[in-house]
């Protein structure tokens, strides 16, 4: 790796000469790879050029180094490079710090390429994203893929969450890269549709489920009511439906015979956006068999660019994007016909739906998905941002993953992990030293889980825990000196829990259990699942472990006294969720019976569920007073008042993603760190 | 009545093929086949199974009393809002309904699509949100074919509000509305009195699916 630069390789077996999604992707993401200042990008071609209609803007751009294997000389004979060919130029002559890649089968490959572990950045679409689909060859591509990649790109939220609840290996390595629109798009404000003047657009492929057979028909039937309306057609790639052979004949014969349709075929990408700007309505009404589908359509996003409102199905994803209000929902062919009625005698309507897509598209620029991949190399690559003449230079001995990546949040500290170089178990050694001076080093030991490692400090060090009732167990059972004890809380990857929650999430509680969850934790919260649910039953325990095989002990604890308390379907065991933020998105409170914070208590705040904490007054914590309470009567009122009150809930659910990024975020506990060494130094 | 648990069971089977061919022809969405077959191996899910001390107590707390011979018995996956109301329901949910059905051999299980939405155990099925959950859902359908219990799924919200059901309702023997429009297209009914959801639906009306190649024009 080059000082302060990482090198990044795009590889792709699309066909960079045919314009379609995966082409598409290759070319938006290795343009926003050349905007991350420091990244050096390129992209390794799969098929001998022919059509520069993708390519050019590549070739012509500064920033992005196209490497052509066929120029290049490292491929002769056929005009395609076979995954196996990449493998070997990806391994050898060109060398990468990461390799972006798209495709299952390609990733398969890549992931056993032995140079290549630890190096690539998956994104998948070929893959299963129902249950229904998942079998044991998809289970081993995520074995086999996952092993060699640190994280994997999701376009979708969705995406992300139904993979990383599915499969172990994703969980905690999903990363969203939502599609792009190109630069420069400007949205063309047409005067409202009339019914003398009515125009929609299509720009996409031709295929059953994408209802452009139907479509066709649009105009025709718009006229029966009165609408004189025109469609233009936009692509020329017609997909073969396999139940029915006749479809690709029947939908050219449509396109090119159906009055008041104007195909213009296949044009460049910006061409497909000018003609999108030159429509009153874009149309993506699909077959509802595409309603559970996990990816947003890109060309949504440029009828939003180009200032077109879509009409498209109802789902839960598009409400995300386009609001529930949106007036451009539909769901039958009839409901078509009638919003294009509507449309086009009501330019108030049209102005609605103007309104609600005109800031969409900027979710989407080039520049929002360069600045997320720049914040995700420099995660994944924390020397790119390191201060050339760090303050320190630190080693932390022990398993700490958390704390290291927090720390190395801090451009000013020069963090060494050294994982084997633990003491004793649950100790972790922290040695700081100042870089500009002869000085000797500092000594510092975590001890995230408190007692359990009291007696290994040696007598001067600095001890740091990650709250006060566990400062208190030190003090007081291992006759440490008050003043040497230090609190920082276990840091959160607070970016990682900023997911969307889902509808109605505040009446789902989460408790986190261990096998050491005491009898009278649990018998409190049978008390409070008890009263919450004989107030309303759809207030549901979602109960998590670390991993328990045996709940024998927890049972002889109090547990089926619990499980009555609940009555029936009041209590579900999630076991150890391993798409931890993933599974948060449907909790909406966090219950805890300690002043000290777990991670996954802390995570879980972070996320947005409301804690709802059992402490007394005068007990110091972490948690602000307002989320604490002195009784469980007083816990379940909270928790009742809110889940009546939607709105209420809302507003708490965000003042605790609030409060929990600004205590337990990881930049928040590097700056503790950083201040605490400096106070040693 | 136990001559009543057979009608209902040969009903449901007698009317199942025809159900399926009916939202055939009114339905362009529905050329796929179940995905699920009887005898397919299926894969576990990772994370392992429930510790066997909390699912024994589990089943216990779950299993109804001994019932009377010639009583039906109605497994019930729902929203805690759900709407049947009949003597004999079994409330089924993810922890257990593989055992339970295993044990207490329901003469049929009906399924609602609002089961899957918020302040339910089985939240979160209906979407991307919960995969186990929905793979538990998939697992007791699966088990009702092992022990040949017909399965019933009855749209009672829009599909929308739940997409990952849409598949998992083609592999019920049998697909009700519980309103026109649920569902996909024109659907037989199986409505409710009350559309706020809390009027109970009697098990009579239940087996009323007998009825469903008459309704809305389809069957044979």
């Amino acid at each position: 790796m080059t000082e302060a630069r990482v090198s990044v390789v795009v590889y792709s077996p699309a066909n960079m000469n045919a314009i379609d999604g995966s082409s598409v992707w290759v070319q938006t993401v290795t343009l926003a790879l050349a905007e991350v200042p420091t990244v050096d990008v390129s992209l390794l071609l799969s098929h001998e050029v022919v059509s520069g209609r993708l390519l050019d803007p590549l070739i012509s751009h500064p920033g992005v180094n196209v490497v052509d294997p066929f120029s290049e000389g490292w491929k002769r004979g056929l005009t395609s490079l076979s995954v196996d060919e990449a493998a070997g130029i990806l391994a050898g002559k060109l060398p990468a710090d990461v390799v972006v890649v798209r495709g299952s089968a390609a990733a398969r490959r890549l992931a056993n390429e032995p140079s290549l572990q630890g190096k690539l950045w998956p994104y998948l679409t070929d893959i299963p994203q129902h249950v229904l689909d998942l079998d044991a060859a998809s289970r081993d591509l995520f074995r086999e893929v996952m092993a060699a990649s640190p994280l994997i790109l999701c376009q979708t939220e969705e995406l992300r969450t139904f993979l990383e609840g599915c499969h172990p290996e994703v969980a905690g390595k999903g990363w969203l890269l939502p599609p792009t629109i190109p630069e420069g798009v400007q949205p063309n404000h047409l005067s409202a549709p009339s019914k003398t003047d009515l125009r929609l657009c299509y720009s996409g492929k031709f295929a059953r489920l994408w209802n452009t057979y139907e479509m066709c028909d649009l105009p025709a039937r718009l006229s029966e009511r009165g609408i004189d309306a025109g469609l233009t057609m936009v692509g020329d790639k017609i997909n073969r439906d396999p139940d029915r052979p006749e479809y690709v004949g029947k939908m050219k014969s449509r396109l090119e015979k159906s009055p008041g349709v104007d195909w213009v075929g296949g044009v460049s990408r910006e061409r497909s956006i000018e003609l999108m700007s030159q429509a009153h309505v874009g149309l993506s009404w699909r077959s509802p068999e595409l309603d559970d589908s996990l990816e947003l359509s890109t060309k949504l996003l440029e009828y939003c660019a180009a200032g077109t409102p879509p009409l498209l199905n109802r789902t839960e994803m598009h409400e995300r994007v386009f609001g529930s209000d949106y007036p451009l929902f539909v769901s039958t062919e009839e409901d078509v016909i009638d919003s294009l009625v509507d449309l086009a005698g009501d330019p108030d309507l049209y102005a609605t739906a103007l309104r609600s897509i005109s800031d969409i598209a900027r979710a989407y620029t080039l520049e929002s998905t360069a600045a997320r991949l720049a914040s995700l190399v420099d995660g994944q690559f924390p020397h790119v941002l390191r201060d050339p003449d760090p303050e320190f230079d630190v080693e932390v001995g022990g398993e700490a993953p958390d704390l290291v990546e927090a720390l190395n949040r801090s451009p000013t500290l020069s963090v060494r992990h050294e994982p084997t170089n633990a003491g004793d178990h649950h100790v972790i050694r922290i040695r700081a030293r100042p870089t500009s001076s002869d000085a000797g080093s500092h000594h510092l030991v975590y001890l995230p889980f408190g007692g359990d490692g009291a007696d290994s400090p040696g007598t001067n060090d600095t001890i740091v825990v990650p709250g006060s009732s566990t400062k208190r167990q030190l003090v007081s059972g291992f006759d440490v000196d008050a003043e040497r004890v230090v609190t920082i809380p276990e840091p959160v990857d607070e970016a990682d829990t900023q997911r969307a929650k889902t509808g109605n999430a505040r009446f789902h509680i989460a408790w986190f259990v261990s096998a050491s969850t005491g009898s009278g934790e649990i018998e409190q919260v049978a008390e409070l699942i008890g009263q919450l649910r004989r107030h309303d039953p759809r207030l549901i325990l979602f109960l998590a472990d670390d991993g328990i095989d045996d709940y024998s002990s927890l049972l002889r604890s109090g547990l089926l006294e619990l499980l009555e308390q609940a009555g029936p379907g009041g209590v579900v065991f999630e076991g150890r969720p391993f798409g931890l933020s993933g599974w948060l998105r449907k909790i909406g409170f966090v219950i805890s019976f300690q002043a000290d914070p777990d991670s996954r208590t802390a995570t879980a705040m972070a996320s947005g569920a409301v804690p709802v904490i059992l402490r007394e007054p005068e007990e110091e914590s972490w948690y602000g007073d307002r989320w604490s309470h002195g009784s469980i009567a007083g816990m379940a009122d909270h928790v009742i008042s809110l889940a009546r009150d939607g709105t209420a809930w809302s507003r708490d659910s965000e003042s605790a993603r609030v409060e929990a990024a600004a205590i337990f975020g990881r930049d928040a506990v590097a700056e503790r760190w950083l201040s605490l060494i400096r106070t040693l130094a | 009545m136990r001559r009543l648990r057979r009608v209902v069971v040969a009903v449901l089977r007698r009317v199942a093929p025809s159900v399926r061919r009916f939202r055939s022809l009114v339905s362009r969405s529905a050329s796929q086949p179940p995905t699920i077959e009887p005898g397919a191996q299926p894969i576990s899910w990772p994370g392992g199974p429930l510790s066997p001390a909390l699912r024994t107590i589990l089943v216990e707390l779950s299993v109804p009393p001994a019932r009377a011979s010639d009583q039906a018995l109605v497994g019930y996956i729902s929203h805690p809002l759900g709407v049947i109301e009949v003597d004999w329901r079994l409330d089924l949910f993810p922890n257990t309904v593989v055992p339970i059905l295993e044990t207490a051999r329901p003469d049929v299980l009906v399924i609602d699509a609002s089961a899957a939405l918020a302040g339910s155990p089985w939240a979160g099925s209906g979407s991307e949100i919960d995969p186990k959950r929905t793979w538990d859902l998939v697992e007791a359908i699966r088990t009702c074919r092992r022990l040949e219990i017909p399965t019933v799924f009855r749209w009672d919200v829009p599909t929308h509000r739940v997409p990952m059901l849409r598949r998992v309702a083609e592999t019920c023997d049998v697909v009700v509305a519980a309103e026109p429009g649920l569902g996909s297209d024109q659907l037989p009914l199986l409505p409710h009195q009350d559309a706020a959801g809390d009027e109970a639906l009697q098990l009579g009306r239940l087996t009323g699916v007998g009825k469903l190649a008459g309704i809305g024009g389809g069957g044979s």
